[in-house]
């Protein structure tokens, strides 16, 4: 066991919290809810000069060819400052995709533009029936000759509203067994007949919407993988995605806990620290064990992914855990917090808010259940 | 970042799995009461087993005759121990004791005292609690005053576990009544035959008699067994010490619980022909369950990790032990609600599932958020030392 960062890890989170830190107060975050991707030009610029879009990228595709567990470095302090915009869906899930199942031609043109700055991916997989699941894949793929044509509607596409390439899942509708069913489609934005709805309203202010594909149409070379061969590629991003949305849950409710921390020490009531008081303090050290417990669980699962196994149980652990202490840490930071935290003008709100959405994406505790299940071989 | 452990602490716990294999006697009953007369000699032979192959002190330092095995190691073995539940172990003597008396005692004490607890032939038992004095423990009461060549102790001491069984208890009795609290405690060594000494049984809410009341009444305790110096008691007992405590015996014993549950929802015919493994309700909680003792788990690890990089994890092994409590709370009583109408059936019943443990558990672990600093205690901690909120108390 080895809870400690090599010299470099500590050098990408220090320099993750340094930058993040100073870019991205309260006040930017809530100016990108009205922004229309979430991430200025300049900025995104700046994290691919930084190397952090191509983290995942292999050095041969002009990355910076990292692993998972620096990824997850990075994304934890971005979830302490709630950074928005389109990072998670392309740096992450977009490069692992690609990565994992993209051919030479898809890689070479895809992650290239990944790192240097100038694509943001999302992936469309959920529809009305948002289980992630390959039966819950209605959008269908039509063969037609050598081309296909997808139609049918993705819900809660993350990132959506800006992303410049799709990666669609869609079932063949003549292949009954629907894992088989399941191919994962490179679909541009600009492809005729994909309409991209509004900007949907959520809890996060974030950018996902709903897509419709109406008999678009699409080559061979658009397939991601192998026909029929999309699931296992989904559940490997599931899992990815995951995790990733684990530690970066558990960075935000450690920025939390940090703030609740100290309001304790500074706001006084009956002419102490409300800190002072047992009742406030006890809140607080239960904070500490949620943030804690959350964040190690989530590095065990970024680890093992990161060392190639297959990693279900410790990733559905980790999500299902994530999600209670989170959500958990978000409710007693308000009660500390008193009727500021209720507030709009606090930033405490858009941690709180940021941990409800976290907490169903990439799977809500339904989704990881069974999976968490196997370990306890039920 | 590993999250596994080095093949040589894997050969070890593979060592010592096929011991417990070898060792435990196939009709043995860990459900049994583990204050019968029976479980005790079995505690006692399978103690001196231990201290045969040198687990007894691993934790020991080898210049005395340990193994000086890392945190990470003492873990392992804490944690299949437990998860077995193995009996033998001894916390009293070999863990808390002899650490101190390393530190603390005379060459002459250490020669005197530590050969018979390597051996696993002497029972300690811990005097610390006052009937009075349990949270704010630096306020008791029990008095040793100076005469010559020993002390004579006054006073009572209460929820002595093992104080029945014990040969020796290391107590802490007030030597300066007008000093601060802290300042007038020493810390003393007492032969339980001593007379004077009266130790009257205490029988928990689960029925079984683990702690007890000792009385001291002119009890001349020799001077040659204080140890630390006059007045220094309270730090002698709260010195950090290097042997684990990572509280990896909480979560471990929850997670063997779970364990049990499953395999029982696994095994029986639940109702209209479900299993209670495939009731959506009961697998609900087991998730949840299972992931919080995944993450207690973890934390239990991180505190034996900091320990082995020569860092004092105090904010740590408070939260572990926060966590691991309540959790073997929460499994025990989940427990009880998937037995049903079962989980009412006690040890001994004939129809009782599980022998009857789940209930005998969930009785016992409602000492475990009390003893050893009550969880409000480590959560003060945590704020205090860990947070830097202020001094609440």
């Amino acid at each position: 066991m080895d809870f400690g960062l090599t010299e470099q890890q500590k050098l990408i989170r220090d320099g993750a919290r340094t930058y993040l830190r100073e870019v991205c107060p309260g006040a930017y975050v809530r100016s990108m809810q009205r922004h229309p991707t979430g991430c200025p030009a300049e900025v995104w610029r700046k994290l691919s000069d930084m190397g952090w879009t191509g983290m995942l990228v292999p050095e041969d595709y002009g990355g910076a060819g990292l692993g998972l567990v620096e990824m997850g470095l990075v994304l934890e302090e971005m979830g302490a400052v709630a950074f928005p915009g389109p990072f998670f869906e392309t740096a992450v899930i977009g490069t692992s995709a690609l990565s994992l199942a993209g051919d030479e031609r898809q890689k070479s043109s895809y992650l290239r533009r990944i790192a240097d700055g100038s694509l943001t991916v999302s992936l469309a997989v959920q529809e009305r029936d948002p289980a992630w699941q390959p039966s819950a894949i209605k959008c269908a793929a039509d063969r037609r000759d050598e081309d296909w044509a997808l139609s049918g509607e993705k819900l809660f596409v993350g990132d959506g509203t800006s992303a410049g390439l799709f990666i669609v899942a869609a079932a063949d509708r003549s292949v009954s067994q629907a894992e088989a069913a399941v191919t994962l489609f490179l679909v541009p934005r600009e492809t005729p007949g994909v309409r991209i709805g509004e900007r949907w309203l959520t809890v996060d202010h974030d950018h996902q919407t709903g897509i419709t594909f109406e008999a678009v149409e699409v080559g061979p070379d658009s397939v991601l993988g192998k026909v029929g061969g999309g699931w296992p590629t989904l559940r490997r991003l599931f899992l990815i995605g995951a995790a990733m949305k684990a530690v970066e849950m558990a960075g935000g409710a450690r920025r939390v806990l940090e703030m609740t921390a100290e309001y304790a020490r500074k706001r006084e009531q009956f002419g102490k620290p409300i800190g002072g008081f047992q009742a406030v303090a006890h809140m607080v050290a239960e904070m500490a064990i949620y943030v804690e417990s959350a964040r190690n669980i989530a590095y065990q699962a970024i680890w093992r992914l990161a060392q190639g196994h297959d990693a279900a149980q410790e990733v559905a652990l980790a999500k299902v855990w994530a999600n209670e202490a989170c959500v958990r840490t978000a409710e007693l930071a308000h009660q500390s917090h008193g009727a500021i935290g209720f507030t709009q003008e606090h930033d405490l709100q858009i941690y709180t808010r940021r941990a409800l959405a976290g907490r169903v994406t990439y799977g809500d505790s339904r989704d990881h259940r069974d999976a968490a299940l196997a370990s306890i071989h039920l | 970042m590993r999250f596994e452990f080095t093949l040589a602490e894997e050969a070890f716990r593979s060592q010592l799995l096929t011991w417990i294999g070898a060792t435990l006697p196939p009709d043995y009953d860990s459900a049994a009461d583990d204050s019968d007369d029976a479980q005790w000699k079995l505690t006692l032979r399978l103690r001196r087993e231990l201290a045969g192959r040198g687990w007894l002190t691993l934790a020991w330092p080898k210049e005395y005759g340990g193994m000086g095995a890392s945190p990470m190691t003492q873990l392992i073995f804490n944690e299949e121990m437990a998860f077995q539940r193995v009996p033998g172990r001894d916390a009293f003597g070999a863990r808390m004791l002899a650490p101190t008396l390393m530190v603390h005692g005379t060459e002459e004490q250490r020669r005197r005292f530590l050969p018979s607890v390597a051996r696993g032939e002497v029972q300690w038992c811990q005097g610390y609690s006052e009937p009075n004095s349990g949270s704010d423990l630096a306020s008791l009461q029990t008095r040793a005053v100076d005469d010559g060549a020993e002390f004579v102790v006054n006073g009572t001491k209460i929820w002595t576990s093992l104080a029945h069984r014990a040969d020796w208890i290391f107590l802490l009795a007030r030597t300066d009544p007008e000093a601060s609290k802290h300042k007038g405690i020493s810390f003393l060594l007492c032969d339980m035959k001593t007379p004077g000494i009266t130790v009257r049984p205490i029988i928990n809410m689960a029925g079984e008699h683990h702690f007890n009341q000792i009385t001291f009444e002119d009890v001349r305790v020799p001077k040659d067994q204080l140890v630390g110096g006059i007045n220094q008691g309270w730090y002698v007992a709260t010195t950090l010490l290097d042997f684990e405590r990572s509280g990896i015996d909480y979560v471990t014993a929850a997670r063997r619980v779970i364990a049990d549950l499953a395999e029982y929802a696994r095994s029986e015919p639940g109702s209209n022909g479900q299993r209670l493994a495939d009731d959506g309700e009961f697998r609900a909680r087991f998730a949840l369950l299972a992931a919080e003792a995944e993450a207690a788990r973890l934390l239990a690890y991180e505190v034996a990790w900091l320990q082995g990089q020569e860092t004092l994890p105090t904010r740590e092994a408070s939260m572990s032990k926060v966590m691991g409590t309540r959790l073997m709370n929460k499994v025990t009583d989940f427990g009880l609600e998937l037995l049903g109408a079962y989980g009412q059936l006690d040890r001994g019943s004939d129809a009782a599932k599980l022998r009857g443990r789940i209930l005998r558990s969930r009785f016992e672990c409602i000492a475990w958020t009390i003893f050893a600093g009550t969880n409000e205690i480590q959560k003060n901690i945590i704020a205090i030392r860990g947070l830097g909120l202020p001094r609440n108390y």
